[in-house]
């Protein structure tokens, strides 16, 4: 077939660009929980700091990748993989931002611990365990996307099984702290919310991962996930 | 625009007369008896040429144009058709039901069959010389190459229309008739079937104030669908499209595309084009067709968002053709 290359120039420089601000979002949002763990358990005010900044950066190239990906469409009518790519990272972008704004939350409680001059949790061990499961989690999905490897995300659900193990692990142990009266009640719901937003960034690595299997072959890897199960009537 | 006339003109009866359309009922067995006395290649058909190549992968298991149990039922039936030009092989081992109530696009670089492939579906091929056809096209479960079969009843129930509009230098009222008086309809049943022909083709609301003005005078888009009107007047159940809106505009284009909406309420439409968004907008099925094999024929929607062949992905994202 001699005449198959790629000739859509203009689509294809649309899609690198669209693929650049993917990997820059993707980065910022990894970031993002690195610093707001790192200022949490290291008791490090100026890396919890940056985070509300990487978290206006975050939301501000989430809207350039939406306006890019409308482009895109509107100009270029993009069909099978190509438009799969697009709906994928408009899509995925949503679950990059709200992982950047609960690393935001975490920071702020990181923070709040700080003014009042609060040591790391106990938990500090099971936490950071978390936290460097969840990031795994975050920096495995977004791989895979910008790589367009479905297989490396396949099980990426058992992941998240560990993560959710973890939390109610710690749940438990500061339920009976707080019950004990060895640790505040103030405390103890911080030390919760810090890891139900680890939970749930793990949740949207998970999606992610979805989406990219779905991105890749067109096939989603389980129900709901993807325009494939949406609407079987339709 | 002469090329085309006289394919259009190409199919009027020769006498005597066939049997009136309006006398018979539209099912299977109203193709008539046959006024063509030559033995056609495909009433004896015989197995592909043993040098021919081998049938491509649909890739969609071992019969993708089985019918799944909620489409509706298949008006024409192409099973194992091949087209030659002298030797070289225009179609390859086509196998696809066209199902009734449905818009089937085919698609494909230029070169690869398409007009080719439905102009047998009425026996279109038949007044171009040197064409060799072989296989199984069934309209209804009836071999439209059957001895038995008045080609000119089969492209009334399967009728035509062409890339550049055809219209006769009549007036609009004349174009729609045209057909309706070689079958020697009643005066009344003219006059009513023109005016419903018109109302389908959406034309009547634009025109019926002087439906006596020449139809040269209408738009390029008018004139497209007049041409509609003229195929419907006379009872087809599908309508063969081959390229209708590549000389129109963006509104005449959108015209003709709401209308295939509406038509295929009653009617299967097969429709080849070359702009692969209008198959995304009006068709229900596509399929297609390379160096005149069937690579991929799905619903549209899979074949636009998850196609299986790798070819087709090419083609579709704009990688070749």
């Amino acid at each position: 077939m001699k005449s198959e290359r790629p000739r859509r120039v203009a689509l294809e420089e649309g899609l690198s660009k669209l693929g650049e601000n993917m990997v820059t979002l993707a980065e910022l949002s990894e970031f993002a929980i690195q610093k707001a763990i790192g200022g949490l358990l290291e008791s490090d005010a100026p890396q919890a700091l940056e985070v509300s900044t990487l978290d206006r950066e975050i939301y501000a190239l989430q809207n350039v990748i939406e306006k890019n990906c409308v482009d895109l469409i509107a100009l270029h009518a993009p069909v099978a993989r190509d438009l799969r790519t697009i709906t994928t990272s408009l899509k995925i972008v949503t679950d990059l931002d709200r992982i950047g704004r609960y690393a935001r939350d975490i920071a702020e409680i990181a923070l709040e611990q700080q003014k009042q001059g609060k040591a790391p949790p106990r938990e500090e061990e099971q936490l950071k365990r978390m936290s460097d499961l969840t990031i795994h989690m975050v920096d495995t999905a977004v791989r895979a996307f910008t790589r367009h490897d479905a297989a490396s995300v396949r099980d990426i659900a058992e992941f998240d099984n560990a993560v959710d193990d973890l939390y109610e692990a710690i749940y438990q142990d500061l339920i009976t702290q707080i019950g004990k009266g060895t640790l505040s009640p103030e405390t103890g719901v911080q030390y919760i919310l810090v890891c139900r937003y680890l939970e749930r960034i793990a949740d949207h690595a998970v999606n992610v991962g979805h989406r990219v299997v779905y991105m890749v072959t067109g096939e989603s890897p389980i129900k709901g996930i993807g325009p494939a199960d949406a609407d079987p009537a339709g | 625009m002469t090329a085309a006339l006289e394919d259009e003109l190409s199919y009027l009866p020769r006498p005597p007369l066939p049997i009136p359309a309006s006398a018979k009922p539209r099912d299977a067995e109203d193709l008539g008896k046959s006024s063509f006395s030559g033995v056609h290649p495909m009433s004896s058909p015989s197995p592909p040429s043993p040098t021919a190549p081998p049938s491509p992968s649909l890739g969609a298991g071992s019969s993708p144009w089985a019918s799944p149990a909620t489409r509706p039922p298949s008006v024409i039936t192409v099973r194992e058709l091949w087209v030659w030009a002298g030797k070289k092989a225009i179609l390859s081992d086509i196998n696809l039901d066209f199902a009734e109530r449905e818009v089937t696009a085919i698609i494909g670089p230029s070169g690869c069959g398409k007009t080719t492939l439905i102009r047998t579906l009425n026996r279109m091929t038949e007044v171009s010389p040197g064409l060799k056809v072989r296989g199984s096209i069934q309209y209804k479960g009836q071999d439209i190459y059957g001895r038995a079969v008045n080609p000119v009843l089969l492209r009334q129930r399967v009728g035509m229309v062409f890339q550049r509009p055809t219209v006769f230098p009549l007036s609009v009222f004349e174009n729609v008739a045209f057909g309706l008086r070689l079958n020697r309809e009643s005066r009344d049943v003219v006059e009513t079937k023109v005016v419903d022909s018109l109302k389908r083709a959406g034309l009547y609301e634009e025109l019926k104030d002087n439906l006596h003005r020449s139809a040269l005078t209408l738009s390029g888009g008018q004139q497209q669908r007049l041409c509609i009107a003229r195929a419907l007047a006379v009872n087809p159940r599908v309508l063969l499209l081959d390229e209708p809106t590549s000389s129109l505009d963006p509104s005449a284009t959108q015209k003709v595309e709401d209308l295939l909406f509406e038509l295929k309420r009653e009617y299967a439409v097969i429709i080849v084009t070359h702009n692969m968004q209008q198959a995304a907008r009006v068709a229900d099925r596509t399929a297609f067709l390379y160096q005149g094999k069937l690579i991929e024929v799905d619903e549209t929607k899979r074949l636009f968002e998850n196609p299986r062949e790798k070819l087709t992905e090419s083609y579709v994202t704009g990688r070749f053709g």
